[in-house]
């Protein structure tokens, strides 16, 4: 049997490992240059006094790294790098662009860990140079050891608290944080509280970085709402409400974070059953306990399945690699699947509260007439709008109406705030509203690439 | 001369090895990457991951390069990306 893995953050690696222990000829693909997913990104080359900037959470992923790098040695693992995948069948063949040539392969299983994004945060000048996600601001401390200057970070989730921190201990203080959380939210999360060791860890960790930040003088306003960006060179006004008053700050670089969802681009291209998720408010692949899909012997595994971070997507990778050898007649102890799903479903309760405690806000998820939507095509809310007023069925006809979706990213950054439009104008419920059909390939590729394509035989 | 270094229209531009194009330009304060196709504003890097085509830049003459997934490499020759690269094409 030869799986592919695609995707090489911690669901990714641990199910690499899990299989090649049994023997299973594994191709790992990633997209970057190493592996480690963004999680783990650039991890390999970063210098040990880096553990102050970066955290010991970071740090611990070298465990995966060290296994995924003896494996690579042994002829049962493949590591294809700086591959852009942008086909997955579900008659299993995998193709892929590296280095202007492309490539398919015939598998016998596959296993997808392609993580999370950021969600969308529409604002007015979301658009703007010098705007970016919180996420991008902690790739370029991981791979470039930079840290924009002067920043405003604005939204809400841990990844904000993160980032902030990983900021100041860069030596770039971010300026201020404008979170939209509301002290109704606080009250709704305390509810999930409970004792145990996952839950512990992250109060533990939450309240640290609080500290940090307080220790710091970071300025945090909190319940902000209806957040509007004006920029000119590198120079940014930030107006917002708190209240029923209007303020303003200013800022050189703006990191926008309104929590992350599942990458679904592979899932959705596949044609995979999804299911609209009301605790994170976005689609979600439809598994069963294991990470089983709808089509036999492709597995999910990691945030690309259901958020719930690193620690939970490397045991997830666990259990899509144990399920898979099970379902293919490998010998597996009952005892190692029971006993890794009742970790799982600690990681759960965590969730749950993270989610209530940040979640994402009406006046972004439903944004004015004037904001732009779809970063590719410049498809404003009130042409959304405009068009199911004009009768527009849903998110694929759309297209049609207004070109929404259909730029380079596929609908990758306006897709839920469609789903969200949809679903308000015409009074149905988001799960009801459907999705854009993706397409393959997923990512653009030119027809060089696939005029030089070559078809692997194992 | 610098030891890493590639061009940025008229400018050096130096990185670290393992950088991207993307994270060496934004490290220079340069965030511009290109015009939209529509209303031809200006964008930059947004995600930095590969996702969002806003850092799209020019580089060794060939058109629509991620700029955060475009490994910095010696002596490379990088632009903005342009409005509307086909029709100047014509």
């Amino acid at each position: 049997m030869r799986v592919a893995i695609i995707g090489a953050g911690p669901a990714g690696m641990a199910a690499a490992i899990t299989l090649i222990k049994n023997n299973v000829r594994v191709t790992l693909f990633d997209e970057n240059s190493g592996v480690g997913g963004q999680i783990y990104r650039n991890l390999k080359n970063q210098s040990d006094r880096n553990v102050r900037v970066f955290g010991s959470d970071y740090f611990k992923g070298r465990y995966l790294l060290n296994q995924i790098e003896a494996a690579s040695k042994t002829p049962l693992l493949i590591l294809k790098y700086r591959a852009t995948i942008w086909s997955v069948t579900a008659q299993k063949q995998v193709s892929w662009s590296v280095g202007g040539s492309s490539f398919s392969q015939q598998f016998d299983a596959i296993i997808l860990a392609t993580g999370a994004i950021e969600r969308a945060m529409p604002v007015e000048g979301w658009t703007n140079p010098g705007v970016m996600s919180a996420g991008a601001a902690q790739i370029l401390m991981k791979t470039a050891a930079y840290a924009p200057a002067n920043s405003v970070l604005i939204g809400s989730g841990p990844l904000l608290y993160v980032v902030a921190c990983q900021m100041i201990e860069m030596g770039k203080p971010p300026i201020a944080l404008l979170e939209t959380q509301t002290r109704q939210d606080l009250t709704a999360a305390i509810r999930q509280l409970c004792f145990s060791a996952p839950m512990l860890t992250y109060l533990m960790k939450g309240i640290g970085m609080l500290c940090t930040l307080k220790f710091a003088g970071i300025k945090r306003i909190k319940a902000i709402t209806n957040v509007r960006i004006r920029s000119q060179n590198k120079h940014h006004i930030i107006q917002f409400n708190k209240g029923n008053t209007e303020h303003h700050i200013e800022a050189e670089t703006v990191l926008l974070h309104a929590g992350v969802h599942p990458n679904i681009q592979l899932t959705q291209a596949l044609g995979l059953m999804h299911h609209w998720s009301n605790e994170n408010l976005s689609l979600e692949p439809v598994t069963d306990d294991f990470g089983r899909t709808t089509v036999q012997d492709i597995l999910l595994a990691g945030d690309g399945m259901k958020i719930l971070g690193a620690d939970a997507a490397k045991q997830s990778g666990e259990l899509a690699a144990l399920a898979l050898l099970m379902d293919t007649g490998f010998a597996i102890a009952p005892f190692d699947l029971s006993k890794r799903h009742a970790q799982q479903k600690k990681y759960f309760r965590v969730r749950k509260l993270l989610e209530l405690l940040y979640p994402p806000k009406n006046w972004h998820s439903y944004p004015s007439d004037t904001t732009i939507i779809c970063r590719c095509e410049e498809v404003t809310a009130g042409e959304v709008r405009h068009a199911i007023k004009m009768g527009c069925a849903g998110p694929n006809q759309l297209k049609a109406y207004s070109r929404c979706g259909m730029g380079n990213c596929q609908g990758r950054f306006c897709g839920l705030t469609v789903v969200n439009l949809i679903s308000d104008m015409i009074g149905s419920p988001a799960g009801e509203v459907g999705y854009f059909r993706i397409r393959t390939p997923i990512k653009p590729i030119t027809l060089e690439e696939m005029a030089n394509h070559e078809t692997i035989s194992d | 001369m610098p030891h890493n270094f590639f061009y940025f229209e008229n400018q050096i531009i130096e990185f670290d090895e393992g950088m991207s194009v993307a994270a060496a330009l934004l490290r220079k304060g340069i965030n511009d990457f290109r015009q939209t196709q529509v209303t031809q504003q200006p964008r930059g890097p947004f995600c930095m991951m590969g996702a969002c085509f806003d850092c799209l830049l020019v580089i060794d003459g060939l058109t629509n390069q991620q700029g955060c997934m475009y490994l910095a490499k010696q002596g490379i020759r990088v632009s903005r990306h342009p409005s509307y690269p086909l029709l100047e094409m014509i």
